[in-house]
């Protein structure tokens, strides 16, 4: 077998590594948040006085919501920082299978996806709350003396400064994850490490190792060079 | 009356730490608080500002009650839309400045009228550049915080505070955080304010200031007010023996 047949038959498993990175991402980035959003310690919200009803009732379904779920999110976080990720692959494809004796067919890859996504947003809720605690006190308290919402203190005062200070704890998560694809192969799911090993095993060559192994270094320089360039556009402030 | 409270209680984890206090501040008038560390000075302010509740006692402002007893002797605060809007009438100026690092000198000046007061963006712009010129600043409009001094960033801060016009305006020692040097400009800008007859209450260390700039001193110790009264009296000749121990002290 060529150097470019190789190349081209794992061509298709390049891609679909791509598409487990992007669509992990694009899951546990904002399901982190809200893991976070729920997990942060600090007093439960006040059901105000005297408000329309629909947000006392509002407030009264978020404040019953944090009771229940914050125990529960502490767990899971605990869960998935705590055992292998390959473990947590296994039980998400074949949990259903044996708990419940659900029929697993096709649903290789959305295993693939949601162990992964449920991974990595345990992860980054963990890096979202370093950096909501590392915002000064006095930075909230200015906001509620200038009259700012609740909502809008968040997303304007606070969150900007947020994202610029877990930046780098973010690279680092997302080139782990460019690396971590590759355990995708535990669920036998024909991303590009696993046809690497299946050619290399029936050609007997290394050379499958050695191009996967210039991909993920190709993935993650690109990754540094984009995070890089959003760290480069936050310098404008300290 | 701009501000009024009544008999205000404020305890932390069982200490009470303001002990029936009763101030009101008039229009036009400006009034430095002093007394020693811990003597509840920053609470009484955040209190008058909300920043923490207090346990009984009245706030109005402008005459418009925000707080009030109920008949078991506890605060109630009247409902958020009320209270939002009794918050339009002060503005806090904090020790710390509290600059948005990430917004521009302009912009920690606009920001809160244009998205919490929802004003024209352009009428907006033409007063915050009003406002820093004022505060001898409006060179450094698009400078970011960290690129100020001290007394530039607390400067901002004031104009800041200002651009929301707020009726009276509370100051928390707004020099302990600045190089000695750097004091006498943000000292200044107080004092201009005060010959605008801008409502004020400042707590302040800098007693020469606080003597000739005030319509009023009130000397806190312990979670009471001691003695209040004219700057000349206070300073000049105090009634009080705590306040007369504590004016030594600082004459040295
Ligand atoms: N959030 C808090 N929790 C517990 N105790 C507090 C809190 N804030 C203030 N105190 C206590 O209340 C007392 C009054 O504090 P406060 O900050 O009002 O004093 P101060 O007069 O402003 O002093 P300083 O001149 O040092 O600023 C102090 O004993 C302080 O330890
Ligand atoms: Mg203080």
């Amino acid at each position: 077998m060529s150097f470019s047949t190789m190349l081209s038959s794992m061509g298709v498993g390049m891609l679909r590594t791509c598409l487990i990175f992007i669509l992990t991402l694009l899951i546990s980035l904002p399901l982190g948040m809200i893991v976070m959003l729920i997990r942060r310690p600090g007093p439960l919200p006040e059901v105000p006085r005297g408000e329309g009803t629909l947000k006392t009732l509002a407030v009264r379904l978020w404040r019953g919501f944090l009771i229940v779920l914050r125990p529960v999110m502490k767990i899971y976080i605990a869960v998935m920082r705590g055992t292998p990720l390959m473990l947590q692959l296994l039980a998400w494809y074949f949990g259903p299978y044996y708990l419940f004796g659900m029929s697993i067919r096709g649903y290789r890859f959305p295993a693939i996806i949601i162990g992964f996504s449920m991974n990595y947003a345990a992860y980054f809720a963990e890096i979202f709350r370093g950096g909501i605690e590392a915002i000064p006190k006095g930075q909230y308290e200015a906001a509620e003396i200038l009259g700012y919402g609740k909502t809008q203190t968040f997303f304007r005062i606070i969150l900007p400064q947020v994202i610029k200070t877990i930046l780098p704890s973010v690279t680092n998560e997302v080139i782990t994850l460019v690396k971590d694809t590759s355990m995708a192969f535990t669920l036998a799911y024909n991303e590009m490490f696993s046809l690497a090993k299946q050619i290399a095993a029936s050609q007997t060559s290394f050379m499958p190792f050695v191009i996967a192994g210039v991909f993920y270094f190709i993935a993650n320089y690109v990754v540094a060079f984009v995070m890089e360039f959003i760290e480069k556009k936050l310098s404008y402030y300290r | 009356m701009i501000l009024q409270m009544d008999h205000i209680r404020k305890s932390f984890d069982g200490v009470e730490v303001l002990k029936d206090i009763s101030m009101s501040v008039d229009s036009g008038e400006v009034v430095s608080i002093i007394g020693p560390s811990g003597s509840g000075k920053s609470t009484l302010l955040r209190c008058a500002t909300f920043l923490e509740k207090i346990d009984a006692g009245e706030i109005r402002y402008m005459d418009k009650a925000a707080v009030t007893t109920n008949n078991e002797g506890k605060a109630e605060y009247v409902p958020h839309k009320e209270l939002k809007l009794v918050k339009e009438y002060f503005g806090l100026v904090f020790q710390q400045f509290n600059l948005f690092p990430h917004y521009s000198v302009l912009k920690n000046v606009m920001d809160a009228p244009v998205h919490v007061l929802k004003r024209p963006k352009e009428e907006v712009r033409e007063e915050a550049m009003e406002l820093l010129r004022r505060m001898d600043l409006e060179s450094r409009a698009d400078a970011y915080p960290f690129q100020l001094s001290g007394g530039q960033q607390q400067r901002v801060a004031i104009a800041r505070a200002l651009a929301l016009k707020p009726s009276i305006l509370f100051f928390d020692e707004p020099t302990s955080a600045l190089d000695p040097e750097l004091t006498g400009e943000v000292l200044k800008v107080i004092r201009q304010l005060a010959e605008e007859k801008m409502t004020m209450v400042v707590v302040t260390h800098e007693m020469p200031f606080a003597r000739a700039v005030s319509n009023r001193v009130i000397f806190m110790d312990k979670g009471v007010i001691v003695e209040q009264g004219d700057p000349e009296l206070v300073f000049g000749s105090p009634s009080q023996e705590r306040t007369k121990q504590f004016l030594r002290n600082y004459q040295r």
